[in-house]
């Protein structure tokens, strides 16, 4: 027994020796945290293209961990006086930390060439006002991945064509066709147990309550240069009255709050409609896994619906670019900085965008003759990791259309329709202000209204409730302040 | 002046116990060290719950928060506090009871049982459910009692009876949370109880049967004092974690449609610091829990000499 | 003797119930293990639910164990949990026994000192500069240094040492036993299935860490088995771009089999020690 212990002891000391060892270098080292958690960066860094592209190329060591838990963690090595050179962090992170000191001001990056190249390289709607604390700009500018609340409204295409059913175009139609669906057999397994429509939580909803005008939940919007909330708008009865009878006519897919059922649901193939995300129905090796449990099913696109001023479909953020971004500490040497500019620079470049994007050229992709980019398949395993390295964001579109051909048309669909945008985003809400409680309990209640555990007749109250309880008033007069400060609202 | 007398008399007695006990004392001393470093020590950190918490300035280097009672009024104030306060008792004064009694019954069960191979094999699948990460008993959970699909409301629709929206409803959650919570502890709740009971004299249970006990009667006059200890032991040990309802299970298994139902003090603190590095909030809601707990096992304690099953 | 009929009625309620409890409990651990093993496409085929895999892959434990750092991390945590057990088992010990003996002036004391630190927990961040300060982080002593000892567990270990009958501690004395003598000779060799308990509850925490080393390992390349499981579950929700070729579902179930098969296997040895009757004999004597 003692032999074995020693023995593992032994290895185990090996083991950190060799961790020692490879952080020693003659290069700088800029050390970065990460939450990303792709496929995970190799182990042994020199397996890392991304890692020893840069530093063969610009002369900079860039080392990246993707921690576990990491709130948890960073909160950790901050206290522990180890804050990290880089850091990815939220939006809310950004404020509080920059409010705590921890960050360095990045303001003098403005003006200069990088900057230029920064723009013009990731679009000039990416300086948004919540990179900014008071005054100090404390996180690069990035462009963001799609919103998050992006989703697209599937019907089965291979129903529609064998029992010859109307795709819906209105909220009307959308019941009636759910209906129809509910009570025939048509995926003919001999009961009559097909769900009628499955999405993600009360954001997908948005799919029959957009064209209301309204979205379930604390979201602001600006009507007529007016700063409204969504629980203010004057469909919002009508909206839940129409989700009632979804609802009450067994139409919604009782797994739908938990965001794990809606994958479940379409992969079962056992659903009429769904509002989901593409990422989650039509990556190649989705479309595989769906496709080995139903050969015969596809799913296509629909319209987005009307319910009487036009077709509306989902809601995102005004602020596309919000969104996870890098700081960097408080702490870091001015010669480390530099080196990061000379880095993230590279990285406004076409080849360093790509290398971050898709990997090396000639290895994971190449051109083909019209100038587009393919993917090389055999080696895409490999670049599972990389966007842990987009610290500037992606150009969404570029990227996607090359990574995903499969998914084109329904990307692409997402992108160009009429929206319900919020921006909430946008308003930074001091500390004290308890937000997370007004916003949970105008989540429980919206449930409550159309599961008819509450009647709709008390909608009014409720209104009168957040505003006696939950300082809404105080909110909307914050958000009605930093709107018309940012130019986006008249009053 | 009584003291002047005692001082040189209690100094005897302390060499006296010190040559009588030293080698225990000695013993203690590892614990000791353990306890007071890495429980006791950082304890002065508690002052956090008054602070406004800045990790460059440190703990003890931040500035107080004005009021000193801002975190508290924050959780005490917040119009969710009560509901929070409540589902949290609820479910862990539920959790509390099915932790132990079931365990009891079943360790009981284990040890009478014939069969040893029977015994044995249940014994051991029934802890398995305790290596469960919170969030595969979930799948298990939507897998059971789901909707439709789910085992149990298939077995309704079959028998003709309405569906039961076991995870979706604020009927049901609560019941959901302690049910799924002792099925992942039963067996391994029972170990321990197991335990207890191998170290009872047999000698006791043949007395017994030559005075005609049935079965039965053997475990209501025999087992049941005999592990009287270990149950007193255990509860006062529990009844401290009566403010923490299980964070990783609620927080896995809540969706906003349950929430009213299921959100206790832990998920609550959770939404309210996310991100934010509210360690402050999360210190000063820990030091009312400690209080309160703090309340309860010394309570149940006192409680428990009276069974001569106190910890000290 | 003859077979009472309240006999017969006792057997019926003891296999009634272990009869509940396996089917409870065996449904849904073959559940996790046969998903483990189906392609998922299969299992979304049979409603999401298989109790006998009726086609068979191994892709979730091959995705799972073709990651280099899994083998590493799994040698630290044999590491850990070896001799993090050992140690957690001697000072527990150390500490349990004294404070059973109810005459040791102090006991009381410490007792109640030590139950106190169960109710009030320093919390994590002072916790972690203590860490820091003894010059734990960032190696393995920290995931067991920092919870030497659970106050649950000794506790149950102090209330075993307490059951034991006094006379067996006075003919010891009698006999000019140490302290020492006595804890060796008599106590532990009387205590195993608690000692061997109190052990498996040690060994499975370490086996099972996860939170400890989020917050004290800071070089991704020492986490242990848990982190880098649950890491790799993870790898594939973030980002619209990562392609999960196993679906997390299946990687979940694999994962559950993987942190489950060493207790099953050191369990049956365990449950030697835990026949009826063993400890009475030495006890009565």
């Amino acid at each position: 027994m003692k032999r074995i212990i020693s023995l593992v002891l032994m290895m185990a000391m090996l083991f950190s020796l060799t961790g020692m060892m490879t952080a020693q270098a003659e290069n700088i080292v800029i050390y970065g945290v990460t939450d990303k958690h792709a496929g995970g960066i190799p182990t042994d860094r020199e397996d890392d293209y991304v890692y020893t592209t840069i530093r063969d190329k610009i002369g900079v060591e860039v080392i990246l961990d993707d921690l576990q838990d990491y709130d948890t963690a960073l909160g950790a090595r901050i206290v522990g006086g180890e804050i990290p050179d880089v850091m990815w962090l939220g939006p809310d992170q950004v404020q509080n930390f920059a409010a705590s000191g921890y960050l360095k001001d990045i303001s003098e990056i403005k003006g200069t060439e990088f900057w230029n190249h920064l723009l013009e390289a990731y679009g000039d709607n990416i300086d948004i006002p919540s990179n900014y604390y008071d005054g100090g700009m404390y996180c690069f500018p990035a462009a963001q991945p799609l919103g998050e609340q992006q989703f697209e409204i599937y019907v089965r295409g291979d129903w529609n064509e064998k029992y010859g059913l109307k795709v819906p175009t209105t909220v009307d139609e959308l019941y009636d066709y759910c209906m129809d669906i509910v009570s025939h057999d048509y995926d003919g397994n001999g009961v009559i147990d097909t769900i009628g429509l499955t999405s993600y939580g009360l954001p997908g909803l948005a799919c029959i309550t957009a064209p209301y005008d309204v979205g379930l939940g604390n979201y602001l919007l600006i009507r007529d240069g007016k700063v409204t909330n969504s629980v203010l708008q004057p469909r919002m009865v009508e909206a839940l009255t129409m989700l009632k009878k979804f609802y009450d006519s067994n139409l919604l897919d009782p797994g739908l709050m938990s965001n794990s059922s809606a994958k479940a649901t379409v992969f079962s193939c056992n659903v009429g409609v769904s509002a989901v995300k593409w990422s989650n129905v039509h990556k190649q090796s989705y479309i595989d896994q769906w496709k080995a449990v139903c050969p015969e099913a596809t799913y296509d696109v629909i319209e987005a619906l009307d319910a009487g001023e036009g077709p509306r479909f989902t809601i995102v953020k005004h602020d596309v670019n919000v969104g996870d971004k890098l700081a960097v500490s408080a702490d870091i040497s001015d010669e480390k900085f530099e080196a990061l500019l000379k880095v993230l620079d590279y990285m406004c470049t076409e080849e360093g965008k790509m290398l971050v994007y898709m990997g090396l050229e000639g290895r994971h992709w190449n051109y083909d003759e019209n100038g587009m980019i393919k993917l090389v398949p055999e080696n895409a395993a490999e670049t599972n990791y990389v966007h842990e390295y987009q610290w500037l964001g992606r150009d969404e579109m570029t990227y996607l259309a090359a990574k995903f051909p499969e998914a084109s048309k329904e990307v692409a669909w997402g992108l160009h329709y009429n929206i319900l945008e919020y921006f909430n985003t946008s308003v930074i809400v001091p500390d004290d202000f308890n937000l997370a409680d007004m916003e949970s309990y105008i989540n429980t209640q919206l449930i409550a209204f159309y599961k008819g555990e509450r009647d709709l007749a008390e909608y009014d109250q409720f209104i009168q409730e957040l505003y006696d309880s939950y300082d809404f008033g105080e909110y909307m007069n914050l958000a009605t302040e930093q709107l018309v400060a940012l130019g986006l609202a008249n009053e | 002046m009584s003291q002047t007398v005692k001082l040189p008399r209690r100094k005897g007695r302390f060499r006296a116990t010190i040559i009588r006990w030293w080698p225990l004392y000695l013993m203690l001393i590892p614990g000791i060290i353990y306890f007071a470093l890495y429980k006791y020590y950082p304890m002065a950190g508690l002052v956090l719950a008054f602070k406004k918490f800045n990790a460059k300035l440190g703990i003890y280097g931040s500035p107080w928060v004005d009021p000193w009672f801002k975190y508290f009024k924050q959780f005490f104030g917040s119009p969710a506090n009560s509901r929070v306060l409540s589902n949290t008792i609820t479910l862990s004064l539920w959790k509390l009871g099915m932790g132990l009694l079931p365990s009891l019954i079943f360790a009981i069960a284990v040890s009478e049982c014939k069969a040893r191979w029977f015994a044995r094999i249940t014994q051991t699948i029934s802890y398995l459910p305790h290596f469960f990460s919170w969030s595969v008993v979930y799948g298990i959970c939507l897998a059971m009692l789901g909707q439709p699909n789910g085992i149990v409301n298939v077995l309704f629709k079959r028998l003709g009876m309405n569906a039961i929206p076991f995870m979706t409803s604020n009927k049901y959650f609560q019941g959901v949370l302690v049910g799924s919570d002792l099925w992942k502890g039963l067996g391994w709740g029972a170990i321990i109880y197991l335990a207890a009971i191998m170290g009872i004299d047999t000698s006791l249970y043949e007395a017994a049967t030559v005075d005609g006990c049935g079965r039965f009667r053997q475990i209501w006059y025999i087992t049941l004092p005999c592990l009287r200890n270990i149950f007193i032991v255990l509860l006062i040990t529990k009844v401290g974690n009566v403010l923490s309802a299980g964070f990783n299970q609620v927080y896995i298994m809540m969706t906003d449609e349950v929430k009213t139902s299921g959100e206790i003090i832990d998920t609550w603190v959770y939404t309210q610091g996310i991100g934010k590095m509210n360690y402050s909030l999360a210190t000063a809601v820990g030091l009312f829990k400690s209080a309160i707990s703090c309340v309860l096992v010394f309570g149940t304690n006192a409680l428990a000499r009276k069974w001569d099953s106190a910890l000290w | 003797m003859v077979k009472s009929r309240s006999d017969l009625a006792f057997n019926i309620v003891v296999y009634v119930i272990m009869g509940i409890v396996l089917l409870v409990t065996l449904v849904p651990v073959l559940f996790v293990v046969s998903m483990s093993f189906t392609p998922y496409a299969e299992v979304i085929k049979n409603g999401g639910f298989v109790l006998i895999p009726r086609s068979f892959t191994l892709t979730a434990y091959r995705e799972m164990l073709q990651d280099g750092k899994l083998a590493h991390s799994m040698l630290l945590t044999v590491w850990v949990t070896l001799v993090g057990t050992g140690s957690n088992l001697l000072v527990t010990l150390l500490t349990a026994y004294p404070l059973s003996r109810r005459r040791m002036p102090g006991q009381k004391w410490v007792m109640k000192l030590i139950v106190f630190t169960m109710v009030f927990s320093a919390g994590t961040i002072p916790t972690y500069l203590v860490v820091k300060e003894t010059g734990l982080l960032n190696s393995m002593w920290s995931l067991f240094v920092p919870t030497m000892v659970s106050v649950y567990n000794l506790i149950i270990m102090k209330a075993f040492f307490e059951g034991l009958p006094e006379e067996l501690f006075e003919s010891a004395r009698i006999d000019g036993a140490t302290e020492f003598g006595v804890l060796l000779r008599i106590v532990m060799p009387m205590s195993l299935p608690i000692l061997m308990t109190i052990g498996m509850y040690y060994a499975v925490d370490h086996w099972n860490t996860y939170t400890n080393a989020v917050l004290y390992i800071t070089n991704t390349a020492k986490y242990p088995l848990q982190v880098v499981l649950r890491a790799k579950l993870r790898a594939n929700t973030t980002d619209i771009t990562a392609d999960d070729v196993v679906p997390p579902e299946t990687l979940k179930m694999a994962a559950v089999v993987f942190a489950t098969v060493p207790i099953v296997v050191i369990y049956p040895f365990i449950q030697k020690y835990f026949v009826k009757g063993t400890l009475a004999g030495a006890v009565k004597g």
